[in-house]
């Protein structure tokens, strides 16, 4: 029997700053345990015997995060051991998709309870030591365009005419808003500190957060990509596509950027039946999920067409959205996506996001999805959409909703 | 039938074996069917014998009997070869790769004693040997041009190379760049173990080699062996070496030659390089043989082979020094003229049609005034039909029409990069129209070679390899089309 899939709770790790930060020293499945111990605690009448999976979004999965981290997390929280593990790599929405793949399995009917999120401890596991097709084997690279993607930012920023000032604005507005979420509490509902071993707190805020940026701060540092477009020879790459744009100007930096850091975000999904029989209380719907690929090259614009083709399944328009959150991949990325759907200031990514946070790649998906759980609850608003860009050219969004 | 080998074998009283390269009825040595059925017979007679007794060979020692050591394969056969020989041409590359991994494998001391050039596949032999001796002669060249003429190398050119030098010199230095050297400059880049002064020290320096080396293997087959600058692995953080943070850059880096898109034979050579480096010796012979083959059987080899293999035979060697001589003239003439060239190419057509006989630097020089003219109508077509200026250079870029020449036609445009000139963005899954600059580069191409080919009538068909010729090193048009008479609009 079919079912609407509900968001009974979000929770996330706070997110530690690269090998300098906290979380450094814990291993990726110590984050996921600790997060999976926290939905026991919160949800007592969570009956593990009825979770049918735990799905979890990974880019870079070898070494610690590697071999299927989801089954073996589930084994080492110590859920039962009919609870299944899964992990899926969509890149940068991995998470977010471990999210929609539960719900559209709860839609199903075939699934009743699942435990889906991500995790990325990218300070342990880098970004791109899995190697791929893409970036390390010639002949495709050649084949297929490739550049790296803050080559593929600064296009969006050039083509759509975003200088330094204007990115630099928006990651400014990002720390601030961040800060101000942190001070309001807005976050306390999902924040789950990390604990060692033996209890004692490892990290129980975001370290990545700048308070006190400034457009001014910002204007100071070097543009990231720069040397990789004109020496490294992307910039003629992109360009030879986009060959009506005269030169790619290199507004992005690692000021207005996401944060390469650490954490793990996990969001506990189920039928109707299974919260009736629980005493679970649904805190939100998961009412449509789309996904769309776009120009590998530009590659960062899939937001867009996914989020198109969401509004269209679920019959809304732009209008009928109350909040947006757009991942933080760069600042050019989330202005693009604001112009394409003339959304107002006020209603796009309302507590900042990767660029004063950090992107921890796989989990990012489901903490950005907990964040907006928590703010339509806090403000009684009804409808939120929440999407990613993703690598190779792709987007995923998803529209949670209250009533 | 010792007469017929293209492989002679002399002994000397050490039990060393001199394998002469001295194909029958030739002035070159080939690497065709007959050279590599002469070097199977010879591979076999060897194993023969040192099972019977190990210790009768002492070494071997390749040198040839003409004024060169060895060439390439059959450029012709190459020229003629289309996807549906591809099986051929792969089984071929196949069995010599695998002869030539027999001779580095037998334990044996094998010296290569270039007495003379040794060019492609000729080379690709001498790299399958354990130590090269050259002697330092003009003429002795050496090197692997092959991508000059749209093809990659397959005789274990590439496997070889860049498990000697490091993947990024043997692209860079060698394979990419199709450098051929001489003797000292090959000592210098490693590819030569010894460069001698004259001849007769060669064979006696080849045996003292032997003496001092009696077993011998490639460097690539000791315990332990890595790359230069390492192979390509899995990225992992703290473990990358030079090549892990670089091979992302290459394919990029390789967009940046004029011929990089239409020319199939640089993205071969450094996919061959990147893949062979992943896997055995065995295992890269295959793959090498497999971008060969992609290469050998595409239209653009045949065209590149008839403009610098067929069209220099047919021109013959004065008309072409006549005619490249001059040319340079002729191009910084033209780009200085740009804004008068117009006039001048109208009073240069009068005067072909008055006399068509003329000399060849002459015929370059009005040549190359009418590709410049015809270039720059049909770019100012583009840009009055709504093309940005920006674009159409970069179209006559991806042509590989990247010359002085034609920057002076992109010049001539005089239309400033303006940023609210920027197209919108194309949206994620639709291609937004404008997107290729393919048309352009085609109409380009074609008013240029038409241009050229007027001269063709003129001179008369006997003139085609050398307005070929004149038109690629004088005039700027792209090698990779083989010239304006191979030029066709697909």
């Amino acid at each position: 029997m079919s079912s609407e899939a509900y968001i009974y709770d979000a929770v996330r790790t706070p997110r530690g700053r690269g090998r300098q930060g906290a979380l450094h020293g814990t291993k990726p499945i110590s984050l996921v345990t600790g997060l999976i111990d926290a939905l026991r605690e919160r949800n007592p009448g969570l009956d593990e015997s009825r979770i049918d999976d735990l799905i979890l979004g990974v880019v870079t999965p070898i070494g610690d995060q590697g071999a299927d981290i989801a089954r073996i997390a589930a084994i080492a929280a110590g859920l039962p051991d009919t609870v299944g593990g899964f992990q899926l790599n969509r890149f940068c929405a991995s998470g977010l998709e471990a999210a929609n793949l539960a719900a559209a399995k709860i839609r199903s009917g075939w699934e009743h309870l699942v435990i889906a999120g991500g995790v990325e401890s990218m300070s342990r596991v880098p970004i791109g030591s899995d190697g791929g097709a893409w970036a390390f084997d010639p002949a495709t690279s050649f084949d297929t365009s490739y550049v790296p993607q803050g080559i593929s930012a600064d296009l969006i920023a050039t083509i759509e005419g975003f200088d330094r000032r204007t990115v630099d604005a928006f990651a400014a507005r990002s720390q601030q808003r961040a800060a101000a979420a942190w001070d309001h509490g807005y976050f306390e509902r999902s924040i789950v500190p990390v604990k060692d071993q033996n209890g004692v707190a490892v990290l129980d805020h975001d370290e990545h957060l700048r308070r006190g940026t400034t457009v001014d701060t910002l204007a100071s540092i070097r543009p990231a990509f720069a040397r990789m477009g004109t020496d490294g020879g992307f910039d003629a790459v992109a360009l030879e596509k986009y060959h009506w744009v005269p030169e790619i100007d290199h507004v992005h930096t690692g000021g207005n950027s996401s944060g390469i850091v650490d954490g793990a975000g996990l969001v506990l999904i189920g039928s109707e039946t299974v919260g009736e029989d629980l005493g679970l209380s649904p805190r939100a719907r998961i009412t449509a999920a789309a996904v769309s690929g776009a120009d590998p090259t530009i590659m960062l614009t899939g937001p867009t067409p996914a989020t198109r083709k969401l509004l269209a399944t679920a019959g809304l328009g732009p209008e009928d959205i109350d909040l947006w959150e757009i991942n933080e991949a760069f600042a050019a990325v989330a202005l693009k996506y604001q112009r394409d759907f003339a959304i107002a200031d006020d209603r796009l990514n309302v507590h900042g996001g990767a660029i004063a946070m950090g992107h921890p790649l796989g989990a990012t998906g489901a903490m950005i999805l907990g964040t907006m759980v928590d703010e339509l609850e806090r403000t009684g608003l009804r409808r939120a959409v929440v999407t990613l860009c993703i690598g190779g050219g792709m987007g995923v969004a998803t529209l949670i909703e209250r009533s | 039938m010792e007469e017929q080998e293209a492989i002679r074998e002399q002994e000397d009283d050490a039990g060393i074996l001199t394998w002469i390269l001295d194909a029958p009825g030739r002035t070159v040595n080939l690497l065709d069917a007959a050279f590599i059925a002469s070097m199977t017979r010879r591979l076999d007679a060897l194993d023969e014998r040192r099972a019977a007794d190990p210790a009768s060979v002492a070494g071997i020692i390749l040198t040839s009997a003409k004024s060169s050591f060895c060439a390439s394969a059959d450029l012709e056969a190459m020229a003629a070869a289309t996807a549906a020989d591809a099986r051929t041409v792969d089984e071929l590359a196949r069995g010599w790769g695998r002869l030539l991994r027999r001779l580095e494998t037998t334990g044996v001391p094998v010296v290569a004693a270039l007495n003379g050039a040794a060019i492609g596949g000729g080379l690709g032999l001498a790299l399958a040997t354990h130590h090269r001796i050259a002697v330092d002669a003009p003429g002795n060249r050496f090197g692997l041009p092959e991508v000059d003429f749209g093809i990659c190398p397959g005789a274990g050119g590439v496997l070889r190379t860049t498990r000697l030098l490091g993947i990024e010199r043997a692209l860079d230095e060698l394979l990419l760049s199709g450098t051929i050297v001489g003797a000292r400059d090959g000592l210098q880049l490693g590819i030569i173990d010894e460069s001698l002064e004259t001849e007769e020290h060669l064979l006696p320096a080849a045996r003292r080699w032997i003496r001092e080396h009696p077993v011998a293997r490639q460097p690539w087959d000791a315990e332990g062996y890595v790359f230069p600058d390492g192979a390509p692995q899995v990225p992992t953080g703290p473990g990358r070496n030079a090549l892990t943070e670089i091979l992302q850059f290459l394919p990029a880096r390789l967009r940046g030659r004029p011929d990089a898109l239409h020319n199939p034979a640089p993205r071969a050579i450094l996919a061959a390089a990147v893949e062979g480096a992943q896997v055995d010796v065995e295992t890269a012979t295959a793959i090498e043989a497999r971008y060969y083959t992609q290469t050998v059987v595409s239209p653009v080899s045949t065209a590149m082979i008839g403009l610098r293999h067929t069209d220099r035979k047919a021109a013959g060697r004065q008309a072409i020094d006549a005619t490249t001589g001059a040319v340079p003239d002729a191009v910084t003439s033209a780009a200085a003229q740009t804004p008068a060239a117009a006039g001048t190419a109208a009073v240069a057509d009068d005067e072909v049609g008055e006399d068509a006989r003329m000399s060849a630097p002459e015929m370059a020089r009005r040549m190359g005034a009418d590709l410049l003219a015809a270039a720059r109508d049909t770019a100012r077509d583009l840009v009055v039909g709504g093309m940005s200026a920006i674009s159409v250079e970069r179209a006559a870029e991806k042509a590989g029409l990247a010359s002085p020449l034609f920057q002076a036609v992109v010049e001539s445009l005089q239309e400033p990069p303006r940023r609210d000139a920027i197209a919108p963005a194309p949206e994620g899954g639709q291609e937004a129209p404008g997107l290729s600059t393919d048309p352009a580069q085609t109409r380009l191409l074609s008013a240029m070679a038409r241009a050229g080919r007027k001269h063709l009538e003129d001179q008369g068909p006997a003139m085609a390899a050398a307005l070929n010729i004149a038109s690629v090193d004088g005039a700027g048009f792209p090698a990779w089309t083989g010239g304006i008479t191979r030029w066709r609009e697909a």
